[in-house]
This record gives C-alpha cells, structure tokens and sequence, in this order.
C-alpha cells in the first residue's frame, strides 16, 4: 500500500505515520505544504499512490527566503482542497482516492460538490476512523479497477 | 303772458354764463350759472326744475334740482305736478309761460309764493342731455313782468343751461378721476417700492378717495365698504366715510348673501342703484328696476338732514338722493360705494353721476385687488419663510427625540401639527390619523385645535375597498385631497360641523412610477374661515405629511437598530462568557496534564519515551497557551482589565521558566527546518528583585515565542535572553531570523486581530491576537512591549518590566 500524506503539522504527521504504518506496513510519503505539493504533482503522477489522506488546512510553504510567493488570495482554509483539485486534474490520479482529513464542518467544505473518489472524515484521536476509511476506499478502488 | 319761440343764441349775458360756466370746478357751479341768469333779468331768484324720474316715488311731477335767491335761501323739493301747474305746462308744451301775476289765475305752488313775496315768474322749458325735461323759471318779487326781450335773453339763456351743466359734469368727472388715480397711484408707488401697505394705510387712502367724491358730488355722506378676504371673508366692514361723526351711522358691516338695505341689494346683486329720494322710498316704484330691494329708515333719515341743512321742521326738504356702486374685480364683489343726501344743488343723483361713481367704483376695485394679491403674496413668503424656519426647529426636534433612549413619537406628531398651524393660514383644526393594521381603519393619534371632545376623537374610518371618504381616497391613490367646499364634496366625512374647507395628505415617503402607495396614515387639516388656502397650502401639506412619515420610519429603525444592537451585545457577551468559560474549565485539565508529563520526565530515562513525553508537553503547554488566550481576549473583549498578581520571583526559576518555554515551542515546529534555540542565563539567573506575575509573564514569552518559531528561517536559531536595561529594569529579550517586520508595521504588530500579509502563509495558525495580549500583559505589569524593526534579517522583542 502506498499512502500519500499531506499533513503540515509535524506531530500531527508523526502520530499518522505511526498508525499507518502499523496498520499497512508502509511509509507514508509526506508532503507539508501546497507549495510543497504543487512541485511534487509530476512526481505523485508519475507514481500514483494508492490513496491520499490530505489535511484541508495547510500552510503555502515554510518561511525561506527563496520560498515562492503564494498566489493572490490564498486561502489557508481551502489549501487541501486545491492539491485535492490538481490530483483530479492530472489523468493518471483523476480517479485516485482521496480522504480530506480536517478538523473542518461538512458543511464548510460543500460536501455534495465533491467527486466521487473523494470522501471527507474529521480529525480523531482514534485512528481507527482512518484506517477503516483507508481500506474501504482502496477496496472499492481495486474492484472498480 | 307773451310766448316766444326758441331764439339764436347771442349777446354779452351768453358769454357771462359760458365763462362762468367754464369756471366752474364743482357741481355747485350749476348754482351759479342760475345765479348768472338771475341777475341779468334782476330776478330774486331761479329755479331748475327737473322731471322726477320714471322709477321715482311722484311720477309726472316736478322737482327742484338747483336754485339760487338772493337772500341764499334753500327751498326744498316742492312736487309740482306736470298737470295742473304753470311750470308743467311750460314742459308739456315746450313753450315758455309768463306769469305776471300769481295771485291772478291759479298758481299750484300757493305757499312758495306767500312765503317768498314772489309777485311774478316766467317758466322756460329746457331738455336736458339724457332726455329728461324741465324748466328754468326766473322769480319776481315786485309785480313786474318779465318783458318779452327779457323772455328773448332769458330764453338764449336757458337753452345753455343743460349743456354748460354738462361740461361742468365732464370737468368734474374728470377732476375727479384724476385724483382718483392720483391717490391710488401713489399707493401703488410705494408697494412697487416694497412697502405692503397696512390696512391702517390702506383705509387713509380709501378715506381721501371718499373725500373727493362727496366733494364732487357735494353730498353729505360717501361711504366705502369692502371685504377683507384675507382677513374677515364674508363681511364687508366700514372703512371710510364722511359721514359726520357724531351722528348715528345705520350700519357698520354688510354680510354677504344677506340683502340688507339699498347696500345690502347691491353688494348682493352686483349692480349699481340710485334712488330718487330715501324720505319717500317705494319698493313698488322701483321693484320693476329693482326687483326685491328694500329700505327701511330705521334712524329717521328726514330728521338728520333737517338738521344738517338747518331747516326747520315746517319746510320741506329737497330729494334725499341716494347712489351706490358695486366695486368689482371680474365678477367677485369687494365691496360697495355709496353717495346720499346732496347738501346743496343739484340735489339729484342722475344715470350721469351713477356712471361716475362706477367708474370710482372701478379705479378702487382695481387697487383693492392689487393690494389683496400683494398680501396673499406676501402671506405665501411668510408661510415659507415660517416653514423653512419650522422644517429646521422640527427636525432638531425630532432627532433629539430619537436621540433619547425611548423616543416618545406623540410627542413628535403633537410638534408637527403645532407647525402646521403655524405655517399653513387658516389651520384651525389638525390631526394625524394612523393606520390600524390589524382592523385596516384610520384612528385619530394626535389632535390639535379646539372642537375636540372624546367622542370625536374615538371615531374609526374603515379603509375596506367599498368605502368612500377623503382619508380613504388618500390612503389608497397616495396623492394630498383638498376640499374647497365641503357642502358639496362627496368624500367629506363631517366630523366638524363648521368645517369649511380642509386638506388631507398622506403620510408616505412618495412613490417611484408604478409603486403602489403605502401610506402608514394621513395628516388633517380643516379650516372652520370662508377663505381659501393659499396656494402653497396643498404643497406645504404634502411636504409636511412627508416629513412625519419620515420621522415614523427612522424611528421605527432607530427602534429595530437599537434592539438589535441590544441583542447583538447580549450574544456577544454570553460568547465572550463561553469563552471565559472555556479558559477556566481547560486550565485545570491541561495545567494537571503539563504537571504530569513533567513528572514524567523525570522518571524516565528512554530518549525516545522522553521525546514523545516532551511533544506531549509542547501540546499540553499550547493547549494551556490558546486556552489562557481565550480567557485574557475574552476579558479584554468584556473591557475588564487584566490585573497582574505580582510576587517576588527569582532569576534561577525565570531561567527555567524560559527553558521549558522554548523547548516547548520549538518542538511545535517542524524538525526538518531545523531551527535551534537557546537561552542565556547570564542576565537573568542571579537576579533577585523581580516581581511579576510569573503566569502572564509565561503567557507572554510564551506568545512571543510562538511568533518567534513559527516566523523563522530554516538553519537558524531562536534566542532567549535578559538582564537590565541601563535605567535598571528588568528585560527578557526574544531574538530570531525569519520574515521581517518593516518599519511601519510595529505599531501595527499589537493591533487586535492585525496580521502581516507577508506572513500569513507561512502560518499554520493563528488569528492575530498574541502580540496584542503581550502588549495587555506589560501594561497591566506597568512595564512595555518594545518591538525593533528587522535589521539584517534579525528581528528582536523585548519585554521590559518596572523596577519594583
């Protein structure tokens, strides 16, 4: 199984890692940030995971001096969504399935609009959620394939 | 008796009397030329005779209309029958009769010439200009006839008489209308120049033009009455008279629509009267002239005018004529004037001195107008000036009535309707009816005026659809209705019996085409005067319906704001109180849960058991940090202020204070931008006279350092230290490298909710409210929150605390 994990919030990440890996004896492959993410795209598509659990809340990039301007009215609160929008984008990862990952309201994020491959689940302290929503995804992914 | 035909006109004696003639300036001169013709035939004196008019009391009769005898003796009209006299047979025959001697044969007028000594006359017969007959007849009191080349002259003599008669009228109507126009042109000068007569000034005037007319006239009495409609509509008031004061007047005022006297039929009927003689008044004679004109004499006219002209009760008087003429302006009657009892000849008023006077008359009516619509004008100019000036007392009025915080709308509405009356002449009776919404009827809110009384005021309007009243005509096409006549008006209600004309405006904020009116009530405004509102009027009335419809409905928001605002610092409050809730309710867990973990760590020896320790300590200490945020914002938010519980500290425990914080922060960032950090001890450890309050001072470094990690480069390092400034005060100081902080935006930094631009994706988190806490924090410690400007990518913060 290959899990992309995009995730700012480092301990948040090292306690996913943890879990995830426990439960499906893999590395998640980690990216922090959109900026992050938007550089990687080529990469992802060139090696499509098996799913993405992608956090909706990131940072654009981590203070550097040579970090790339974000775009005119960026949004913190929409970030997940946009690398979600570039997968979906890109044909080898259109149908990939994505788990947006968020302390975040259904309603916030206009659940009914979402594709079909992606799916949203509330941050938890139990990573059961996760891992059932991770199984369940990759195995409908599978049949359809 | 010796007869002559009619001579060719010749001779010194014709000159004389032309000349006098052409000299005379009054009406009186007819006595004079009489005068002229008796002293060329020596008489004692002449007679002017005249037929009575057809519509007089004595039909076929003959009465004196100018005498002139040597001893100025005044004889009064003696009726002399066209029949049956000497002189009637002079006219009826149109040939001139010579009596030598009166006591031989019949003479009608027996008295006269026992009274008089008057031995012999000759009667010349004359037509005068407007075709009546009559006689010149010269008196003898020796018993000489009258030769008959005196008769030639006399005769010569006579013939010239009705017409110099007539010059002499021509000249006097002239005279008279020159200065006729000459007073009302000076008045009228001065309203050019823009000085409105007052009435005062206006009665002068009207009081000279009396004089000039009995003078003309030469009669006893001229009077003027007029309306003022401005003023008094309806009653026609005396303004001026030569009537002498100190006799009894019959009537001051006339009231129109009533026909009172020869005065009362003229103000009526708008026609001009004369008549021949008061002392013999005969509605049959002259109903056929004047239908329905009756005179009573109900101050014994006959006896006042004996006494004027000193005559004793035994004599006769001559005609008490009298004349009046309407004064018009199209065909709107302003008034009437009148002329009666000549005081000396000609004692008749003829079609000729009826003219006359209309055309007066007609000089008067003109300015009577000029001057009423310079008044109306003016009382316009008042009404706006007033309304300007009201628009602004009200307006003032009202907003600091809806200043107050329970606005009293009564009050403004009884405030309007003072203005209305104020500024709309005539507003007697006012009031606003609202719309009741539920029962869809008109119900009286505010009244002002006299004639209310409870029952009136609890009258209701339906405003169903099948109804007709001005209020629901208003309420349903949104345009102002006014009643001239309210006898005659199909929408009036009757509320007031003596309403006379009346207004009614919506109150609406007006329309856009095509909206359907909405108006929330109507204002009322009943005049009980027979005048009509000014122009103006409907326009003030609509302004003024429009202005409290305005006023209702800022109330009404003002109202609905004020609520709102009410319930929105409730809501805010009780959010606030949550929040203030919160901070306590997580402080006890997380602070139990930091102690823990810390106990923890000092039991194990486990690098990696102590890593994961430390993260949970760093979230523990967040947790802590967010959740005292929310407590001090929320007391900021409540504008409590934050009060700092200062104990003595030492500089070891700050030193550890300051470990523990960075540790914490820095293992909130990720480890891959490896950003190191570290604490100098030396300024600080061996200190020991520092109070603070060492939860806020926490709070404080804690936030500072939030900032501090989150913000800088990777590869670079976060630094902790303090001392004393130089004036002595204690200092912790916060150094790092990352995304500057310009110039300008320092002061910005500690603004609530301020973030920079720049920064904000580069964060993870955060709403803008922990340098704004920190800067709480050192003002509650009395101390300062310094924060330098990025030099060479290094940004510094300082927390300096007071000596204590």
């Amino acid at each position: 199984m290959n899990i992309l994990l995009v995730e700012d919030i480092e301990l948040q990440e090292q306690w996913l890692r943890d879990e995830l890996s426990r439960a499906f004896r893999c590395e998640p492959i980690w990216i922090q940030t959109e900026s992050e993410f938007r550089s990687r795209l080529d990469e992802i598509e060139a090696r499509p995971p098996d799913v993405a659990v992608i956090d909706v809340m990131l940072k654009w990039a981590d203070p550097s001096p040579d970090s790339p301007p974000a775009p005119p009215e960026w949004d913190r609160h929409k970030a997940g969504l946009h690398c979600q929008e570039l997968l979906s984008s890109r044909e080898k990862t259109r149908n990939m399935p994505v788990i947006l990952y968020t302390v975040l309201d259904a309603t916030d994020l206009r659940s009914e609009e979402l594709p079909p491959n992606v799916s949203l689940l509330n941050k938890d302290s139990d990573p059961e959620p996760l891992i059932k929503r991770i199984r369940e995804v990759t195995a409908l992914s599978l049949s359809r394939q | 008796m010796e007869v002559s035909t009619r001579p060719s006109i010749d001779g010194e004696p014709i000159l004389d009397l032309i000349a006098t003639a052409l000299g005379q300036e009054e009406l009186s001169g007819l006595c004079e030329m009489l005068e002229g013709i008796a002293r060329v035939s020596d008489a004692y004196g002449c007679i002017l005779w005249q037929e009575t008019p057809p519509t007089g009391p004595s039909r076929d009769h003959l009465f004196v209309l100018a005498h002139w005898f040597q001893d100025n003796s005044i004889f009064a009209t003696h009726d002399i029958p066209i029949e049956g006299s000497a002189t009637g047979e002079a006219v009826r025959t149109s040939r001139t009769r010579n009596v030598e001697d009166v006591h031989k044969g019949r003479i009608f007028w027996d008295r006269f010439m026992k009274e008089t000594g008057i031995q012999a006359f000759c009667s010349i017969p004359i037509d005068f200009v407007d075709g009546a007959r009559g006689a010149v007849n010269l008196y003898r009191k020796e018993a000489q006839a009258f030769s008959a080349s005196e008769i030639v002259q006399l005769e010569r003599l006579a013939f010239l008489v009705p017409r110099l008669y007539q010059t002499i009228l021509d000249r006097v109507s002239f005279n008279l209308i020159s200065k006729v126009t000459e007073i009302s042109h000076a008045a009228d000068l001065r309203v050019s120049r823009g000085a409105l007569l007052s009435r005062a000034e206006m009665h002068t005037t009207l009081r000279q033009i009396c004089k000039q007319v009995s003078n003309a006239f030469q009669c006893i009495e001229t009077s003027i009455f007029m309306e003022d409609r401005l003023e008094t509509p309806g009653v026609y008031e005396l303004v001026a008279t030569t009537w002498p004061s100190n006799l009894p007047f019959e009537k001051v005022t006339y009231r129109r629509k009533r026909t009172e006297g020869a005065t009362g039929w003229v103000l009526e009927k708008a026609k001009a009267v004369k008549l021949f003689d008061l002392a013999r008044f005969d509605a049959k004679s002259t109903g056929h002239e004047y239908p329905s004109l009756v005179w009573k004499d109900s101050l014994d006219i006959k006896s006042t005018v004996r006494m004027l002209l000193h005559k004793r009760p035994s004599e006769e008087l001559p005609p008490l004529s009298f004349m009046a003429a309407p004064i018009l302006w199209g065909k709107t009657v302003f008034g009437v004037i009148r002329c009666s009892v000549a005081r000396q000849g000609p004692f008749y008023f003829a079609e000729r001195e009826l003219n006359l006077l209309s055309l007066v008359a007609a000089q008067i009516g003109r300015y009577w107008h000029s001057w009423l619509s310079q008044r109306e004008l003016q009382l316009d100019l008042h009404s706006l000036e007033a309304l300007v000036q009201s628009m602004g007392e009200l307006n003032s009025f009202v907003h600091k009535e809806l200043t107050k915080p329970a606005p009293d709308e009564q009050r403004i509405l009884r405030e309007a309707l003072k203005v209305t009356s104020n500024v709309i002449h005539g507003a007697e009776i006012t009031d606003v009816r609202l719309l009741d919404t539920e029962t869809r009827e008109l119900y009286f809110a505010t009244t002002q005026g006299r004639y209310w009384n409870s029952e009136r005021r609890n009258l209701r309007f339906p405003m169903n659809d099948d109804e007709s009243s001005a209020g629901w005509y208003v309420m349903h096409t949104g345009e102002t209705y006014i009643v001239n006549n309210v006898k005659k008006d199909k929408f009036y209600h009757k509320t007031f019996a003596n309403t006379k004309r009346l207004i009614v405006a919506p109150l609406s904020l007006g329309m856009e085409r095509g909206e359907k009116p909405e108006p929330s009530g109507v204002l009322d405004i009943r005049s009980v005067i027979d005048r009509d509102f000014s122009g103006s009027a409907i326009h003030v009335a609509t302004l003024l319906g429009r202005q409290l419809a305005l006023y209702r409905f800022l109330a009404q928001v003002i109202h609905d704001l004020r609520r709102s605002a009410a319930e929105q610092e409730m809501l805010k409050n009780q959010r606030i109180r949550v929040f203030q809730d919160m901070d306590h309710q997580f402080k006890s867990p997380i602070t139990q849960a930091h102690a823990r973990v810390q106990a923890l760590l000092k039991l194990v020896d486990d690098e990696d058991v102590k890593q994961r320790l430390l993260a949970v300590r760093g979230l523990c200490a967040k947790a802590k940090r967010v959740s005292m945020n929310s407590g001090l914002f929320a007391s900021l938010a409540l504008e409590e202020s934050i009060r700092a519980v200062k104990e003595q500290c030492k500089g070891s425990d700050l030193v550890k204070l300051l470990i523990e914080a960075t540790q914490d922060n820095r293992l909130m960032v990720s480890s891959r931008r490896q950003i190191g950090a570290h604490v100098e001890p030396d300024g600080i450890e061996y200190l020991n006279s520092i109070k603070l309050d060492k939860n806020l001072l926490e709070q404080a470094v804690t936030n500072v350092l939030d900032n501090a990690f989150k913000y800088s480069y990777p590869y670079t390092h976060v630094k902790v230290s303090g001392g004393l400034t130089k004036t002595g005060r204690f200092f912790i100081l916060v150094e790092n490298e990352g995304i500057p902080i310009l110039a300008g935006e320092q002061a910005l930094c500690i603004l609530r909710g301020w973030q920079s631009e720049a920064a904000i994706p580069f964060s993870d988190t955060g709403s803008g409210i922990g340098l704004w806490i920190v800067q709480h924090i050192m003002l509650a410690h009395g101390g300062d929150l310094i924060i330098e400007p990025t030099r060479n990518r290094k940004t510094e913060v300082r927390l300096v605390f007071p000596l204590e």
